[in-house]
């Protein structure tokens, strides 16, 4: 069932047929000339809208169109500049992936190396202790390869002897 | 003056559709053919309701920028037409609810059915052919008036309806309501504006 609003609406309209617009008018009750004039008043404000109430053309339409795209373009962020490839997720992958395996690959070289060099390496050192003559006396001496050079760490001496030969009594192990 | 009674544009082409697909992949340029298919109609549309060309330009341009944010919200199986002034419809009421608030104005929507019986008879002032003693620019004051004093949207059913000649269908899709309360505005807006402008015509 249709609302009176609904009904009302239609019938202002001429929208209603004629067997329900004749009910809604015995709905309304009232003098049939007076719902007449009702409807033709409606009708009639209607007409008086489209007549007095039409709109101006949009002035200056072409300024319209700048003016919003001027304010689009003011509120779409700039695209973010293009990124160098190797910022890139995809480039970023391959390149960790390549300097990892470079890593461990040098590494691999480098332990290989270093299980295979020979005893004769020029920089390996030599370690010996001494038995000084003197006893709380201690003495390490390190030297180096074929490079004619030696450390000797003494600890346990009140003072340097004057005499280094003093230190060489003792004998090596 | 250009009349706002425009049916809603149809788009047999498709080109419409194509602007409309270009528009949602951020392009300007189809968007910028779009507003100039629409801008009219959605000025006068929005011009009868705040009738200030100024605030009209204003909301015109406001309901397009709304227009292009929300393109993605837009289903392609409704108009365009009928999203857009349905933005258009919302633009309006907001911007037309704030200035309510600013200025602590209030729209006289108090109509008493038990004043204003559907059938009730009309009975103008007994002003002898006003319409015609009266100066188009006099009877354009009193249509502003009488319309102002609605609630916006009121207002805008029977501006789409009498102006538009938009079905009442159409209206529930332009303003997001039901058929009934489109109804229920309709037959509001009506008799207070016959209430209102009663003695701008003589019923014989």
């Amino acid at each position: 069932m249709k609302s009176l609003e609904e009904r009302y609406n239609a019938w202002i309209d001429g929208e209603l047929p004629e067997a329900e617009a004749a009910r809604l008018e015995a709905e309304l009750g009232g003098d049939p000339a007076a719902l007449r004039a009702e409807r033709q008043s409606i009708r009639h404000l209607g007409g008086l809208l489209r007549e007095h109430l039409e709109a101006p053309a949009l002035a200056n339409a072409g300024f319209f169109n700048h003016q919003l795209m001027q304010r689009i373009a003011a509120q779409t962020p700039a695209p973010a500049p293009a990124r160098p490839f190797w910022q890139r997720v995809g480039w970023r992958l391959a390149l960790s992936t390549a300097l990892g395996g470079a890593v461990a690959a040098l590494a691999l070289v480098a332990l290989t190396r270093e299980t295979t060099l020979p005893d004769t390496q020029p920089y390996q050192a030599h370690l010996m202790e001494t038995e000084p003559g003197e006893p709380g006396i201690s003495a390490v001496a390190i030297q180096a390869g074929d490079e004619k050079l030696a450390v000797v760490w003494i600890d346990g001496l009140d003072y340097v002897p004057a005499d280094p030969k003093a230190l060489t009594t003792g004998k090596h192990r | 003056m250009v009349s706002s009674r425009v049916q809603p544009l149809r788009d047999p082409s498709g080109e419409e559709a194509r602007l409309i697909a270009r528009t949602r992949s951020g392009d300007t340029t189809a968007f910028d053919e779009l507003v100039t298919l629409h801008r009219q109609r959605v000025f006068a549309t929005i011009y009868n309701v705040v009738r200030n060309e100024e605030d009209a330009w204003d909301l015109s341009q406001e309901t397009f920028l709304r227009a292009w944010k929300r393109i993605g919200s837009f289903k392609e199986d409704a108009s365009f037409s009928t999203w857009l002034y349905r933005i258009a419809m919302n633009v309006t009421i907001d911007s037309l609810r704030r200035k309510r608030a600013e200025k602590a104005t209030e729209f006289d929507d108090s109509v008493n059915p038990q004043e204003i019986e559907p059938g009730a008879p009309t009975r103008p002032k007994p002003v002898p052919t006003p319409q015609r003693q009266m100066e188009h620019a006099e009877i354009r004051r009193r249509l502003d008036e009488a319309l102002a004093r609605l609630s916006p949207e009121h207002r805008m059913v029977i501006l789409l309806r009498e102006m538009e000649g938009a079905s009442y269908e159409e209206i529930a899709a332009t303003m997001g309501c039901s058929l009934g309360t489109v109804m229920s505005r309709l037959f509001y807006a009506r008799k207070k504006l016959q209430t209102m402008l009663g003695d701008l015509y003589e019923i014989t």
